[in-house]
């Protein structure tokens, strides 16, 4: 489903959907478009794209074509989701430890709008960190 | 051999009960009307039964003598080939007078002779060549394409590669493999037909080849007519189907006031049994049915389909559902409901309130030693400016919201109770009158209770003697 997304090909390209978003979520899954793990993701985010239109925006980043921000923010996993607002990053309390990014592949869209709605509520009052409706801790157990 | 002719001889008999056969007439209309009549009663059974004696089968046969007549009929009636809508209109009204209608419903019929009359000629083929090669019916089902292998090969099983070329013409490659194969095996025990006998089956294959001429060329005779009576009927459901339900219901007119409800039935094999033996989900397997419209859709929607039998309502179910788009879900803002409460909501607040005197021992006042108590639990509590009231308050409002209550329901019932029984002790506990009754026993239960540390009945307590002291009904 990657195809259906927006890609952001350079550094500036991610700055500037970062910076340009008045007042909607950025949410960005850096990765691999050819990678199993993204390509989940990918299917999820473009189920929820239309729906959090209002109040997200999802784009897509290579890490290999777009290296500049995989030392900032640590990308080592195969897929990462950040989200940042009035060029923010919004951490999120996901219960698993880290609370910058999601970095595992996501199949319910459902949780996915809970998640990017929670991140929205908090950011808009202008939090800085807000916490995950579902907690993910208990994730790799089942 | 004897036995199945016989076989067959007896299960055409048991259908067809009469047998009557009329001189032929000579004038060629009425030798076809003749023809239909006949044959409808049983002329079949009849000419069966010759199957042993007779000597050339080409006689038996009641269309062959008509065909010639047939074919002038079709050259006369195909040759005017305008549509005249005045003249369809009055075919419609006047469908029996009309000579070339009537020889189209006759045709009809007769189709259905010459079906039945090749499936005859057929058998009898099959019963002469069964020593010859008797794997050959079995392989081949086909009345024409049998007669023409039969005609191809004729005893000559032994030279049956030769042939190959020419079979494949006739059926499939499959096919004529299977056919040489099993007619090489065959050949060792092959019996040779008598010149004779085996004349009359070329004969009669030379016959059901002239019979499926004639049968193929009635019906695209029909096909062409038919566009001419009933256009719109044909070209919906084909010409065969039209004349079909024509012949059911007797003319276009009639056709037309058939209830749509029923034409699916129109054609049933035998409506009693139809339930019993079609446990499908289409219970009428009647001319429609079969047409080409028909069949050529999904068993899902063939029922529905019967019913409308309109091409572009057929599209309209075939065409999958439409993709409706996504709804964006709302900005999720928070806001603070507008709904404050009313009456009944703060009363309920105010019940939770923080008393005045809990306030109170909730401050300290500078520069003095807290007085404190032990309470029963053995933890020390300070009391705070409790005692004092504070601010220069010196006696402090006891918010006598936060008392227990009872509903008016509650305390009516109460006092029902107490009047029935005046003695029972637990009336005491009502508090409904106690400027009428001032109530001793709950005085010194409130006194009982407060010796014993529980702080809980003091509100009632308080609440009495505040009635005492007024002379006024406390309100709950």
């Amino acid at each position: 489903m990657s195809y259906f997304l927006p890609h952001l090909p350079s550094g500036w390209h991610v700055d500037e959907a970062i910076k340009s978003e008045e007042d909607r979520v950025v949410v960005i899954r850096f990765g691999h478009d050819w990678d199993s793990q993204c390509m989940t993701m990918d299917e999820t985010l473009h189920g929820v794209a239309e729906k959090v239109q209002n109040f997200a925006v999802i784009y897509l980043v290579d890490i290999t074509e777009v290296p500049d921000f995989n030392k900032m923010y640590e990308l080592y996993d195969p897929c990462t989701v950040m989200f940042f607002y009035r060029n923010k990053h919004i951490m999120i309390d996901l219960g698993t430890g880290n609370n910058n990014k999601i970095n595992w592949a996501m199949d319910n869209k459902q949780e996915l709008i809970d998640i990017i709605e929670t991140v929205y509520r908090g950011a808009s009052k202008g939090r800085g960190l807000v916490v995950s409706p579902k907690d993910y801790s208990t994730r790799y157990r089942y | 051999m004897t036995d199945y002719e016989n076989e067959l001889l007896d299960d055409f008999e048991s259908e067809d009960e009469q047998v009557e056969v009329q001189p032929e007439v000579e004038v060629h209309h009425d030798k076809l009307s003749s023809v239909l009549s006949d044959s409808n009663n049983g002329i079949i059974s009849d000419r069966i039964g010759q199957y042993d004696t007779v000597q050339d089968i080409t006689k038996i046969s009641k269309i062959k003598p008509i065909i010639p007549e047939l074919r002038t009929k079709i050259q006369e009636y195909s040759n005017d080939e305008t549509v005249d809508y005045l003249e369809l209109l009055s075919s419609v009204n006047q469908a029996h007078e009309n000579d070339e209608y009537k020889f189209i419903l006759q045709i009809n019929e007769l189709s259905n002779l010459i079906n039945n009359e090749i499936a005859m000629i057929h058998n009898f083929i099959k019963i002469n060549y069964k020593p010859v090669f008797s794997e050959l019916e079995t392989l081949v089902l086909n009345p024409v394409d049998y007669s023409k292998i039969v005609m191809l090969i004729n005893q000559d099983l032994k030279n049956i590669k030769s042939y190959e070329d020419e079979l494949k013409r006739i059926t499939t490659n499959e096919k004529v493999l299977i056919i040489i194969m099993a007619g090489l095996q065959q050949s060792p025990k092959q019996v040779q037909l008598e010149d004779e006998v085996f004349l009359n089956v070329l004969k009669a294959c030379s016959l059901v080849l002239e019979l499926n001429e004639i049968l193929v060329e009635l019906s695209s005779f029909i096909s062409v007519k038919l566009s001419k009576f009933c256009p719109n009927v044909s070209a919906i459901i084909g010409p065969l189907t039209t004349s079909q339900l024509l012949i059911a219901t007797g003319s276009l007119r009639q056709l037309s006031l058939t209830p749509a409800c029923n034409i699916p039935s129109l054609g049933v094999k035998d409506l009693s049994s139809t339930t019993k033996t079609n446990p499908g989900p289409i219970r009428a397997t009647g001319y429609l049915y079969h047409c080409d419209l028909i069949n050529f859709l999904p068993k899902e929607i063939m029922k529905q389909a019967m019913r409308i039998e309109i091409e572009n309502k057929i599209d309209k179910l075939l065409t999958p559902p439409e993709m409706t788009n996504d709804k964006a879900l709302p900005i999720p803002i928070e806001s603070k409901s507008k709904k404050r409460g009313g009456r009944r909501f703060r009363k309920m607040k105010e019940r939770f309130q923080m008393s005045d005197l809990r306030k109170a021992q909730n401050k300290m006042e500078f520069g003095k030693e807290e007085d404190s108590i032990i309470n029963a639990m053995g933890e020390e509590v300070g009391l705070g400016m409790s005692k004092s009231g504070g601010q220069g308050r010196l006696n402090i409002n006891i918010n006598a919201n936060t008392n227990a209550k009872m509903s008016k329901s509650m305390i009516n019932r109460l006092q029902k109770q107490k009047q029935s029984s005046a003695n029972d002790t637990l009336d005491t506990f009502t508090l409904s009158n106690p400027e009428t009754e001032p109530n001793t026993s709950i005085n010194s239960l409130a006194t009982l209770l407060s010796i014993a540390g529980n702080k809980w009945f003091t509100g009632m307590k308080r609440l009495q003697d505040e009635g005492n002291d007024t002379n006024k009904k406390p309100k709950f």
